[in-house]
């Protein structure tokens, strides 16, 4: 056996964990090899010195400190619970920003409604729908087409006018 | 017999689950110096220890129903403080606050507890207890997770398996190749 193999078993081997045929190896080559004998030696130093450690014990206060802990920790539940009933996910937070607006353009349509149906044309309706309004759009349309017939004639009178003067020279020319 | 030692680690987890306050007072009692032990041997500082092992209460408090009676109590409960300890761990790395590569054996990089703490004093070791601590700290963190569960918490090999993660043959290699690191280490610092 090679002291790499008997180092490498050590733990199998003082565990009681080795076969026979390689416990039989494992003490030949022990007889034999004085340095693996005192490296064992050396080993099981080690794992007794591990085992006879001081055992550290929590401070007296300890339990008060962990309590002190949850209290607070449970204090921090409940106000994340109360936040999630007012605001319950991210769908809810979308929910009453969508319910928000609804409430703010329904409030602003009847702010533009009551407005307009002071400023408008004394019927209650607004400016744009009112009849009055129409009434008098109509009224100015039909002016302004009158005004545009005058402006149409006047050409037209003119125009007649001068047909009128070449006649009138066309006959005085015949005449000559 | 008090009330709560008739039952076990099992059933007293059981009984916080079913809404029994008094059970989860039974395992603080039950495991709070055990796992202050496992915790201040793996990371060296008494006081950091003690904040760790009252945060695994804590989680063991919040995620009282994560546990299933499928694996031990002392498995689950180890399993989160050892998480807990590599969490702090590589927070002090990342800050920087000591390296254990650049400090030699004189230098005091763990802090041993008070004598009022630690009532069962060493005296028959071969080493003393700041020598074996320090080449402790200088282990790799898997050797040293190993070597603390078996030869200082005294748990069996099929438990740390289960606390690990890794097969039952690895951990037997692991703690035996943890064990020579540590004697090898020792051994320079003696001499």
């Amino acid at each position: 056996m090679h002291c790499n193999d008997y180092r490498n078993n050590l733990t199998s081997y003082l565990e009681n964990e080795l076969s026979t045929e390689e416990k039989k190896a494992t003490l030949a080559h022990e007889k034999d090899c004085v340095e693996c004998s005192s490296f064992k030696k050396e080993y099981q130093e080690v794992i007794s010195s591990l085992s006879k450690l001081a055992k550290v014990k929590t401070s007296p206060n300890f339990e008060k400190i962990l309590y002190q802990k949850l209290e607070d920790l449970s204090q921090e539940s409940l106000i994340s619970k109360i936040g999630e009933m007012i605001i319950p996910s991210s769908i809810g937070i979308r929910t009453v920003a969508i319910g928000f607006a609804a409430v703010l353009l329904v409030l602003s349509g009847s702010y533009l409604f009551y407005n307009s149906s002071f400023s408008g044309g004394g019927d209650g309706m607004p400016v744009l729908s009112s009849p009055g309004f129409i009434e008098k759009k109509v009224v100015e349309s039909s002016t302004e087409t009158k005004d545009e017939d005058k402006d149409v004639k006047s050409v037209e009178s003119e125009k007649t006018d001068e047909e009128e003067e070449m006649n009138s020279t066309e006959t005085e020319s015949i005449q000559k | 017999m008090s009330e709560g030692k008739k039952y076990t680690d099992e059933g007293l987890i059981a009984r916080f689950q079913n809404g029994d306050e008094y059970a989860f007072d039974e395992i603080v009692n039950r495991y709070k110096d055990r796992l202050l032990n496992f915790v201040f041997r793996f990371i060296g500082q008494i006081d950091e220890s003690e904040d760790i092992v009252q945060d695994t209460f804590l989680k063991v408090y919040k995620n009282k129903n994560s546990y299933e009676n499928i694996a031990r109590f002392s498995t689950w409960i180890y399993t989160i403080a050892g998480n807990l300890a590599k969490t702090e761990l590589r927070k002090r790395k990342r800050r920087r606050i000591f390296s254990i590569s650049k400090m030699g054996i004189d230098d005091k990089e763990f802090e041993l507890p008070s004598t009022a703490r630690t009532p069962e004093e060493n005296t028959e070791s071969t080493f003393n207890e700041k020598l074996i601590q320090n080449a402790i700290q200088k282990l790799p963190d898997k050797f040293r997770t190993v070597i603390i569960l078996r030869d200082i918490q005294e748990l069996s090999y099929d438990e740390i398996s289960k606390i690990i993660g890794v097969p039952l043959g690895t951990i037997k290699s692991r703690v035996n190749r943890a064990r020579l690191k540590l004697r090898g280490l020792l051994k320079d610092f003696k001499d």
